[in-house]
């Protein structure tokens, strides 16, 4: 008798999963930054089904529940042997170590999920965690997120390499089992208990309480940004002639230096003769100057190397985060320089940069 | 058919109108700029546009290689948007048929004939230069 061991929730979301992972790996390990955008879509994927997969360990058919990933120690030795021996016992569910593989793999990629809303919220001034992290942390945090992507990729090479080794062992596909869902029913084998009444009812109240809670907490002020009123001297002055520089882009020192000599403003004379105006344009900049930001582009470009008049492009950092655009497309008729930022950044004027917000324009005809 | 001279002058008069009748605070800059020419020159006699069409084409080679002309950025038809050369910044049309605004504040005239001229033509433009611009650029 053929018999359903995972319900199409639980194979939904493990396939669900593997695709999420999947993007979540090749955009942020290989592909170039505005690909992020993907990571983040996949990696709120991610976290929905986590907490579908938790309601589902609770509330979900037989095998798909907490006890299915929560073996003793000794079962799980006792299993091993049994898979050197070339023999290891029948289980209908999770294997005890495969299992305990699982246990692993959920709270990995948990951690993976919170370590990404932290770095999106501290770097990027995204998403439910933006209110509460600063920069510096959630780089910190950042680099812990990527030793566990690593650990990741390692445990679900092992995990696939258990599936296939039990598979041929037990002489049953668990891959097929996985995407049909059923296995045949062996003497001794019990019918799975079907999932609780509520389960779906559950799901959807935790899902609905988790993104809403997260959708409502993205929606307080980030912190170490603000919206910032733009004089309108500013704009009429310096956004004349290039793009209106968002002033957390230098610190104090440095705006001091520009304004102090316009005479020569990058081999360019652009002198204010109303010293009315040029005196409230420079003091407007010297108290918003990136010591009031906590971005990316304040921390980033605050420090040492960005000192004094020398142009942001010229900043090591700057440099490595566009050294793999090549110099046609900055001298593009609708780009035509690197100071141009706003040309590709869709947020410049905000001071913000994020990934979402690149978009390379195409060269015009 | 033999057109009368004194109402083909009216006709011409009126159509003239639309074209002469700037804004005020513009003709008012153009006067100082007049009264000032008179002062250089006793023997000035009004603004040319086909003069001030020269000051906005002439190449100056001795100038940087992107700006050598004030046609450079501000784009050969100055009904038109121009780019800075240097920064892609797009520049609001020069022409006042196209752009109202233009050569009606004397801060922002004075402001960008003292930064350009010495950019562009390598010496602070003379009152006749400038008004011989903008009067080309309000027949635009």
């Amino acid at each position: 008798m053929r018999v359903t061991i995972w319900d199409l929730p639980t194979r939904l979301f493990h396939w669900l999963l593997v695709g999420a992972v999947g993007v979540c790996a090749v955009t942020g390990l290989l592909l170039p930054i505005p690909w992020l955008t993907w990571h983040f879509i996949a990696g709120f994927l991610l976290g929905a089904l986590l907490l579908f997969r938790l309601v589902w360990a609770v509330f979900g058919p037989e095998h798909s529940r907490w006890t299915g990933f929560t073996p003793s120690p000794a079962a799980v030795i006792l299993h091993l042997k049994g898979v050197l021996r070339g023999h290891p016992p029948r289980t209908l569910g999770h294997n005890p170590a495969g299992g305990l593989m699982i246990l692993g793999l959920l709270l990995v990629l948990s951690a993976l999920v919170v370590t990404g809303l932290c770095a999106l919220g501290g770097m990027f001034k995204q998403g439910p965690l933006a209110f509460a992290l600063s920069f510096d942390g959630a780089s910190a945090i950042k680099e812990v997120h990527e030793l566990l992507a690593y650990l990741l990729l390692g445990m679900a090479g092992l995990h696939v390499t258990g599936v296939l080794v039990e598979s041929w062992l037990q002489r049953e596909s668990l891959i097929l089992t996985m995407i049909t869902g059923n296995k045949d029913l062996h003497k001794g084998d019990m019918a799975p208990k079907p999932r609780h009444r509520q389960a779906f009812a559950a799901a959807g109240l935790v899902l609905a309480l988790g993104l809403g809670g997260a959708f409502a907490l993205s929606k307080l002020p980030p912190r170490g940004w603000h919206p910032l009123e733009v004089p309108v001297a500013y704009t009429d002055e310096c956004g004349s002639c290039h793009m209106a520089y968002h002033p957390s882009l230098l610190p104090a020192e440095a705006w001091a230096a520009i304004t102090g000599n316009l005479l020569n403003h990058f081999g360019e004379d652009a002198v204010i003769p109303n010293k009315v105006k040029a005196a409230a344009i420079a003091e407007w900049l010297a108290a918003n100057a990136s010591e009031n930001w906590d971005t990316l582009a304040a921390n980033r470009l605050r420090y040492p190397d960005a000192s004094a008049s020398r142009p942001i492009t010229g900043n090591n950092w700057w440099k490595r985060r566009h050294r793999h655009i090549d110099d046609t497309i900055f001298h593009q008729k609708n780009i035509r320089t690197r100071s141009n930022c706003a040309a590709c950044h869709g947020d410049a004027a905000d001071g913000l940069f994020a990934p979402q917000a690149i978009k390379i324009p195409k060269a015009p005809l | 058919m033999k057109l009368r001279p004194l109402s083909t002058a009216v006709v011409l008069c009126l159509l003239a109108i639309p074209a002469m009748a700037g804004d005020p605070a513009r003709d008012a800059l153009l006067a100082d700029y007049a009264a000032q020419a008179k002062r250089d020159d006793a023997a000035f006699a009004g603004f040319s546009a086909d003069r001030g069409k020269l000051v906005y084409v002439t190449r100056h080679a001795e100038a940087k290689p992107d700006i050598q002309a004030c046609a450079a950025c501000h784009g050969d038809d100055p009904t038109k948007p121009g780019q800075s050369a240097k920064t892609g910044k797009t520049i609001e049309p020069m022409a006042v048929s196209a752009n109202p605004k233009r050569f009606t504040s004397m801060e922002d005239v004075e402001k960008w004939f003292g930064r350009n001229c010495r950019e562009v033509l390598g010496h602070d433009c003379s009152a006749l230069e400038k008004g011989d611009y903008i009067t080309f650029l309000a027949s635009r």
